[in-house]
């Protein structure tokens, strides 16, 4: 009986570890396709839909030169992802980390990714990932930051870059002081809850690429 | 009554204190963007620290477009000062001095005499607020170029460089119309006194009295608030809006003319009635 036992927690905890070895080892093919994108350029659209923000459509050019080497040339003035989907995963995957399969959903693998550093700013990162080594959905959630979803939509375009990222994340009701913006009416109104964290979403797509 | 105006106009030209608004403005102005000009980035993001703490911001903040939608608050109160200067001194200023009663032996009637200085107090204060226009947007032009208009007011406005100068023109209409209230009440109050201060400091006192008490106790003044005028004096920051609400504009016009009116007809009335003994 003993003997059974100790063969089954053998043999179970060898699973668990076959199964995170599979799952960190997608994990690096993703990170692998990442590595392989050379710096290239693009147009971008940008929309954003903040309940506090009204901007309509930006137009713009950006330039990749790695993950996190990413400039937007923008007509106008733009909100953008105060951090960059490709550099939070990238930055996560190149440290060391522990990926652990959580199943799959329609066809992605879910797989969670929690980094050993104690310090780092991400707390723990969840992937859907296609059979093609394609993050099809993620979720961060940092420490101070908040959370972050991302969902990428593919297109043809080479070295499979998402042609649209919709980014999903917490914001903090804004309200700016009066005698700083002149909004003197602002006083007679219904004073909302500022630390009021409402969902803002950043939607970005990219075309027209030339790559170097 | 065209000659009448042209005379009363070049009245307002030959008083040295009439060119106390424009240097004023002109100071201030030139003071006020230079400061931009060196401390603006600070002072711009202790405004939107808080957007900064979730999104990138990416383009150029300070740009001729918002320096003209800051200095343009200055309607609220430090126009209004210098639009008395000139306007309540029109009547009790020629009191103090003796000429009313040499203007009154003119063949015009006392209303004609009023409408064309009304008219011409009218003219300065329009042209005091092209002048503004002009050195907000041409000065800051120069030094900060052009670029979307940042509106901090009931959230975050981005409004892109192209849609702006009807917006501006608009608001300066509006503020000009608020300014033609202020000045009508210094008319007004200038045909009940005899000395030029008074109407400056009566009007001003009023102006400032309003703005506090209908800043302070908003909520207790609520459904009073939109027919005060000073209230409208920032009524203009609707064209800048991401929904122009057309009604409230329509509102704040008829208020305005109201006032116009009301303030003017006062006037008259009690400067046909006045004994002139000075």
């Amino acid at each position: 009986m003993r003997f059974l036992l100790v063969l089954s927690i053998f043999f179970s905890s060898f699973i668990i570890y076959s199964q995170s070895e599979s799952a960190k080892n997608k994990i690096l093919l993703v990170k692998e396709n990442l590595e392989k994108v050379p710096p290239y350029n693009c147009d971008v659209k940008i929309n954003i839909d903040v309940s506090f923000i009204n901007i309509k459509e930006r137009y713009g050019k950006m330039t990749f030169l790695g993950p996190n080497d990413i400039d937007y040339k923008l007509k106008g003035f733009a909100f953008l992802p105060k951090k960059e989907m490709g550099g939070i995963s990238s930055d996560l995957f190149n440290s060391d980390f522990i990926a652990v399969p959580l199943g799959d959903e329609n066809g992605n693998d879910i797989i969670k990714v929690i980094p050993m550093d104690i310090n780092a700013d991400i707390v723990t990162g969840q992937f859907w990932i296609n059979n093609q080594n394609l993050i099809n959905k993620m979720i961060i959630i940092t420490k101070d930051k908040g959370s972050y979803t991302a969902a990428f939509t593919y297109a043809d375009i080479p070295y499979n870059i998402p042609s649209t990222i919709e980014m999903t994340f917490d914001v903090k009701n804004q309200k700016m002081p009066a005698l700083l913006t002149g909004d003197l009416e602002s006083y007679s109104e219904e004073i909302q809850d500022v630390n009021e964290i409402s969902k803002g979403k950043i939607s970005i797509k990219y075309f027209n690429h030339i790559f170097q | 009554m065209m000659q009448l105006t042209l005379i009363e106009l070049f009245k307002i030209i030959k008083r040295p204190r009439t060119y106390i608004g424009f240097l004023a403005i002109f100071l201030t102005v030139g003071a006020m963007q230079l400061a931009m000009y060196y401390e603006g980035e600070e002072l711009i993001s202790i405004a939107i620290q808080n957007l900064e703490n979730d999104f990138r911001l990416e383009g150029k903040i300070i740009n001729t477009n918002l320096m003209t939608y800051i200095l343009l608050n200055s309607l609220i109160i430090h126009i209004p000062i210098l639009i008395c200067l000139v306007t309540g001194d029109s009547i009790a200023g020629e009191a103090s001095t003796g000429t009313l009663r040499l203007i009154l032996q003119k063949p015009y009637s006392r209303t004609q005499i009023y409408l064309a200085k009304a008219l011409s107090g009218f003219i300065y204060t329009i042209s005091l607020i092209i002048f503004l226009a002009l050195m907000t947007y041409v000065l800051g032009y120069f030094l900060f170029g052009s670029g979307d208009l940042i509106v901090l007011r009931r959230g975050v406005t981005v409004i892109s460089s192209d849609d702006v100068v009807w917006r501006f023109c608009l608001a300066f209409c509006s503020g000009a119309l608020s300014m033609l209230v202020v000045a009508s009440l210094s008319m007004m109050i200038s045909s009940f006194v005899n000395n030029a201060i008074g109407p400056i400091v009566g009007t001003i006192s009023i102006i400032i009295g309003l703005n506090i008490i209908f800043t302070l106790g908003a909520p207790l003044f609520k459904n009073l608030i939109p027919y005060i005028f000073t209230s409208h004096f920032i009524k203009w920051q609707y064209f800048f809006d991401f929904q122009i609400e057309i009604d409230k504009l329509k509102l704040s016009v008829i208020v305005q003319l109201a006032y116009i009116i009301v303030f003017n007809t006062i006037g008259i009335f009690h400067f046909n009635r006045k004994d002139i003994l000075s």
